[in-house]
């Protein structure tokens, strides 16, 4: 049977998204005493084999990726990605640093890392809680490539699925976009949509 | 298996650290760790963190380690965000600076919190440095790129000045031309010498005009060389000067060079009749070899003596007659010759034309390449 996520189902995903980013936002806001909003735009669910066949443009892009593998009752990985300069701007914006050259640097990508982190987190908290699932973690990792190319260096090229977010961070002036990736296997995307055609009902 | 026992296994690993029980209590302390705390695992073992390091009692650290023991995934606390959770300090008494990553441990036994430290006060001076290095290089490369658009207007806007004044110039030097040559032939030998040295003094001021424009033009950026006939370049430079007296000797040849060709004789043509006067004859011949084509411009006149021939294609040289008076001229004639027989790949050098003669003259050789 074909994995299909409604529009209807991917308007929920978007507002249980949202909810729990409200949460990472207020933890990076109380971090850094700043006033970063950030919202999912979309939610979409593809093969990783589709999803390579004809990746859109913009997947392509050099980004600067904070990911995480999971295991347990869940098995998969899940990245959030910016476009380099994007992420360094928000990294300075965010410490506070005067202007300087928009770069990633190591402290840069330890900074990033740790908003990365945030963010994965309030997605694994909403995951989490839908599946009741007790989940194993690997460090957070940076890694820059596109996403494609993260997806195509993986395991899970053949029979798992990804759920793409488009997330949009505005501190100020600063307005970027970025992506949350999301690799899970078949059966929990199913239970994944199950759940939300649950609360849809 | 002791709590101790089971993370053994990174007593000597290169981070310290440090894991904690779900009651906050401290069930492993590495080795960096003890180290840079100055504190021994047996100090600390069965302690709360909070006890250890008060510092975490109501900080953000103290939340996120209960949201890890809740179930959430591992955090980072990067040295940009936070000062250091479990605070150590170099021997020179400063703090380290750290960059911290907690994560879940769950066993059988129960669930713990693994907390990694890494010291990155080494590399956040060098990052420092390399950013501060790296803003003043950025500032400094605009800067220079502002000052060489800078360069870049302020010769234009020159250029616009001179390409004015030579043209005003040359037009007053023509209406003293006119005026000098009535002079000339009023019948008068007094006022025609006087007119005749104004003539001369004008013929100068066309040479400068004429020099400060090629200076300008060879200071732009070839557009590349091309063939040229010789004896069509030769003709055409000829024209300027009015009653020139000379003769072509050999064949015509195509040589490599540019549209300021034509300011190269016409220095060298000026050169001539300053030193030979305008009826004097100029001999000028071509001939090829292997590598080049040379061209010979002999004169009629005095020429200069050994001493001044080493010095005679110098800026701003003034040639000096043999009666020792100084000439008139501005001096860059056949430094402009020097100049662009080098932007053509060619040679120039200068000989007697008539050697152990009392008007020995000036030979000019150019060697061109050959198209």
């Amino acid at each position: 049977m074909k994995v299909e996520m409604t529009a209807e189902a991917a308007d929920r995903a978007k507002v249980i998204l949202n909810i729990c980013l409200k949460r990472s936002e207020r933890m990076i806001n109380g971090i850094t005493k700043s006033e970063i909003s950030m919202r999912v735009t979309d939610v979409s669910i593809h093969t990783v084999k589709e999803f390579l066949k004809v990746p859109p443009k913009s997947f392509e892009e050099i980004c600067a990726n904070v990911g995480m593998e999971f295991s347990g009752d869940l098995r998969g990985m899940i990245g959030v990605a910016f476009p380099i300069e994007s992420a360094a701007r928000l990294v300075m914006a965010l410490s506070g640093e005067e202007a300087g050259t928009p770069e990633l640097d190591r402290l840069r990508i330890e900074t990033l890392k740790e908003v990365g982190s945030v963010i994965m987190n309030g997605i694994m908290i909403a995951v989490g809680n839908t599946l009741h699932s007790n989940l194993d973690y690997t460090f957070p990792s940076y890694e820059k490539g596109s996403i494609v190319s993260l997806l195509n260096h993986g395991e899970y090229v053949s029979d798992f699925f990804v759920k793409m977010t488009t997330i949009c961070v505005e501190l100020g002036d600063l307005k970027i976009e970025g992506r949350i990736c999301m690799v899970l296997e078949e059966s929990q995307v199913r239970i994944l949509l199950d759940k939300l055609k649950e609360i849809l009902s | 298996m002791t709590d101790s026992n089971r993370f053994k296994i990174t007593e000597l690993f290169p981070s310290g650290i440090c894991v904690i029980d779900s009651d906050f209590r401290i069930a492993f302390w590495n080795r960096l760790i003890s180290y840079w705390t100055g504190k021994s695992m047996d100090e600390v073992a069965g302690k709360r963190l909070d006890e250890v390091f008060p510092n975490i009692k109501d900080s953000p650290f103290e939340d996120r380690i209960k949201d890890i023991f809740s179930g959430a995934s591992p955090a980072v606390f990067s040295s940009q965000f936070h000062d250091a959770v479990i605070p150590t300090y170099l021997p020179s008494g400063e703090r380290r600076i750290q960059t911290m990553t907690m994560m879940p441990y769950a066993t059988d036994d129960g669930a713990y919190v693994v907390i990694v430290v890494e010291d990155v006060t080494e590399l956040k001076r060098e990052v420092t440095a390399y950013r501060r290095m790296k803003d003043s290089a950025i500032i400094a490369l605009n800067d220079k790129i502002n000052a060489e658009k800078e360069t870049v207007r302020a010769n234009d806007e020159a250029n616009v000045y001179i390409s004015i004044m030579s043209h005003d110039l040359k037009n007053t030097n023509a209406i003293i031309m006119s005026y000098a040559l009535k002079l000339a032939e009023s019948g008068n030998e007094e006022i025609a010498n006087y007119a005749k040295k104004i003539m001369l003094a004008s013929t100068g001021i066309n040479d400068i005009i004429r020099n400060v424009s090629a200076v300008r033009k060879m200071s732009q950026k070839s557009q590349g060389l091309r063939p040229f006939s010789l004896k069509a370049v030769l003709t055409d430079a000829a024209k300027s000067f009015e009653g020139l007296n000379y003769e072509i000797t050999g064949e015509d040849r195509r040589i490599l060079c540019d549209d300021l060709i034509a300011e190269l004789f016409s220095n060298i043509f000026s050169n001539c009749v300053t030193h030979a006067g305008i009826d004097s004859k100029i001999h000028i011949s071509i001939k090829e070899n292997d590598k080049f084509v040379r061209v010979s411009v002999a004169d009629e006149g005095p020429g200069i003596s050994e001493e001044l021939k080493a010095d005679i294609f110098s800026r701003f040289n003034k040639s000096v007659s043999d009666d020792g008076d100084k000439e008139e001229g501005e001096g860059t004639g056949l430094y402009i010759v020097k100049v662009l027989m080098t932007r053509y790949n060619g040679n120039v050098a200068i000989t007697d034309a008539n050697p152990g003669s009392d008007r020995r003259g000036l030979k000019i050789c150019l060697d061109f390449k050959a198209a």
